[in-house]
């Protein structure tokens, strides 16, 4: 059995499993429901895999670092709302409040990410902070109300246009994943993501300015919320500050079953890609046999969790490699010279 | 009490805010009919009524957070928890029934999560995300109306007020109050420091961390249950969106109240000084009518403000410790 599980690793990468699990998930679904492969669902579809897959991307990157950003909803949101209230009110050209929309996205990104190298509060702290923070001032910029953007063409070519009956999102997404997985695979700069997420200590001592890194890579993912904020923006015409809502789920789903390890240090853009396919495509098959939307929730909160299970304990089990006994969200690792500040000398 | 760490700072921030919402609005003190000032502790006494559920809650998430854990499930279990507690409220069973389901279910979440996170090994931060959705899906599926109404004599129950105080804030106090004394005087309650400040070095000295984990999950589950029973009898009627950011004030509540977010360090009491804060706050923002919309930044930035402090403080603490050296 051990050298059967032993072959099964080496000759079956984590992403062509997957792509097997995918292809087949695709087949039950058109064959449960022949609406699944006409040409207006898959164009609905794609439009919102381009929205969830922008956003996975820098997750990817991030949690191959070891990092968590649970606020890219909000910054969706924040950009969203930026967006609609500057050309509205502000009676800004829709150009330049998508750019502005941009700008505001990275910035909140880039603030996430001072925050965390700068002031060393872990990930998941900063970002669920920001996750209100910026949620809040969405709200409270849009006081509840909403700002209608179809009649702009810019926002319909965005939300509706397609180019050789591609719709316009894929061909900023597509792109970005080649270049992505590309960076990751074959730069120095994407082996570092990985030096960092196995040993960030031995990173640091490798000379991987670490910090500069995951600052760049948190404000990649605001960018790039950004730019899921204007995709779906355009797609349902209207801005408001309840946009993207639940982001944070489908995209950590999306990477987590896309095979990146919580852990940090293992992952593909590759995997997430086939991860957001997988996610967009359960989430419209149930939607066309039917599902009702919470259900659908809790099926793809189940998925996550089961992967994340099947995935950490199959790590465990094949290559026989023990995890260190705590799993727990470990404190930022600082260079071994500073001990661990927040657990060893806070002792009563 | 411990008169250490940041619980006498806290009760001055709290002290100081009560003197200048008493000094601007009518907190405290009203002035009646013939001009003369009279104490009037409605307001205070509902205030913390309103905010007995969040007291509850921040306890379990205390434990959970010093045992190095995280938990964001909780806004969703506290309205399964809730809703389950109208509905067989609304069944004709007896009434005892009504408070001891929310409790069954949540203690079954807390096992759930805690099973998953000690033996499955994973981050709590993706259990506890997963179970988040989850939960709020099987709440809207539960709840197709959009809200549900809890029947009267369970109400009763929740707006009673034996000697002058309401049943709400005497199952809080109780609550807290057994915990403390449970975190300080037992075995248990040590080693959740223990394992909190070094897994590895509770190993060392014969603790299972992952036992603890367990028994920490489970009983935040627990006390989620505690809490959604409490507000479920306090309000009546029960939305498929309570909830929602419950998790944050939580988070908020517990490291406000100077629980190192690491794990390993803070205190009950100092949570409950927190929860206070920050209905104080609310009340602030209410008076002085500053939008409700704005209130999730307020909190946010509290959150990210109190965890820079302590991760301050802890700086200061290792370069003291290793003699001024940096």
């Amino acid at each position: 059995m051990r050298g059967m599980a032993g072959v099964l690793a080496r000759g079956l990468t984590r992403e062509r499993i997957l792509l097997v699990i995918v292809v087949g998930l695709l087949v039950v679904i058109a064959s449960l429901t022949p609406k699944f492969l006409t040409s207006t669902n898959l164009q609905i579809t794609s439009r919102y895999l381009v929205e969830v897959g922008l956003v996975a991307i820098p997750m990817t990157m991030i949690i191959l670092i070891r990092g968590i950003d649970i606020s890219v909803g909000s910054i969706v949101a924040l950009s969203t709302v930026v967006l609609g209230f500057s050309w509205s009110v502000y009676q800004v050209p829709m150009a330049l409040a998508v750019l502005l929309a941009l700008a505001v996205a990275t910035l909140c990104g880039f603030l996430n990410g001072l925050a965390i190298t700068r002031l060393r509060v872990p990930d998941l702290v900063v970002t669920l902070s920001t996750l209100a923070i910026y949620r809040g001032i969405a709200e409270g910029l849009g006081g509840g109300g909403r700002v209608y953007l179809y009649e702009d063409p810019l926002m319909r070519f965005l939300g509706e246009g397609q180019i050789l009956g591609i719709p316009v999102g894929l061909f900023v997404f597509l792109p970005a994943v080649v270049a992505a997985g590309v960076m990751l695979d074959r730069s120095a700069w994407g082996r570092w993501l990985y030096a960092i997420g196995h040993n960030e200590t031995a990173a640091r001592f490798a000379g991987i300015r670490v910090d500069q890194i995951r600052l760049l890579v948190y404000t990649l993912s605001g960018l790039a919320s950004g730019w899921s904020a204007v995709f779906l923006a355009g797609r349902l015409g209207t801005a408001r500050a309840t946009a993207g809502l639940g982001l944070e789920f489908e995209v950590i789903t999306a990477v987590v079953v896309g095979g990146t390890a919580i852990s940090g240090g293992e992952g593909s853009i590759w995997g997430s890609f086939l991860g957001v396919v997988m996610v967009t495509a359960l989430r419209n098959g149930l939607n066309l046999i039917g599902v009702p939307s919470p259900i659908q929730a809790m099926i793809i909160g189940t998925l996550l969790i089961l992967t994340v299970l099947v995935n950490e304990n199959l790590r465990l089990r094949v290559r026989g490699w023990v995890r260190p006994v705590v799993p727990a969200p470990t404190p930022e690792a600082e260079p071994a010279h500073v001990a661990n500040p927040s657990s060893s000398q806070e002792r009563r | 009490m411990r008169w250490r760490g940041r619980e006498p700072f806290l009760l001055i921030m709290n002290g100081l805010l009560m003197a200048v919402l008493t000094a601007t609005t009518p907190f405290l003190l009203r002035r009646d009919a013939g001009g003369a000032m009279t104490l009037d502790l409605s307001a205070l006494r509902l205030l913390l009524d309103n905010y007995a559920a969040t007291f509850i809650g921040a306890v379990g998430m205390t434990l959970v957070i010093l045992s190095g854990q995280i938990d964001l499930s909780v806004g969703s279990a506290l309205a399964l928890c809730a809703v389950i507690a109208a509905q067989v409220s609304q069944m004709g069973w007896p009434l005892p029934l009504a408070f001891l389901a929310p409790i069954m279910v949540g203690t079954l979440i807390g096992l759930v999560n805690g099973t998953i996170v000690a033996y499955g090994r994973i981050h709590a931060i993706l259990v506890t995300l997963g179970m988040m959705t989850i939960l709020r899906g099987l709440v809207v599926h539960l709840v197709p109306a959009g809200w549900v109404a809890t029947s009267d004599a369970f109400k009763a129950v929740g707006l009673a007020r034996p000697l002058e105080i309401s049943t709400s804030i005497w199952i809080a106090g109780v609550f807290a109050l057994i915990v403390a004394f449970l975190m300080r005087y037992t075995r248990w309650g040590r080693e959740i420091y223990a394992v909190g400040s070094n897994p590895q070095a509770a190993t060392i000295t014969g603790i299972h961390p992952h036992r603890i984990w367990f028994s920490v999950l489970l009983f935040n589950g627990f006390t989620i249950g505690l809490a959604s029973a409490v507000h479920a009898s306090r309000f009546g009627v029960i939305q498929n969106n309570i909830g929602q950011g419950f998790e944050l004030l939580l988070i908020t509540a517990v490291v406000i109240g100077g629980t190192s977010i690491f794990g390993g360090y803070g205190s009950v009491w100092g949570t409950l000084l927190g929860v206070l804060f920050l209905a104080l706050v609310r009340s602030a923002l209410i008076y002085f009518r500053i939008p409700a919309l704005w209130e999730q930044a307020v909190y946010g930035a509290f959150l990210l403000f109190a965890v820079g402090l302590d991760i301050a403080r802890t700086r200061a603490w290792s370069r003291a410790l290793r003699g001024g050296a940096t």
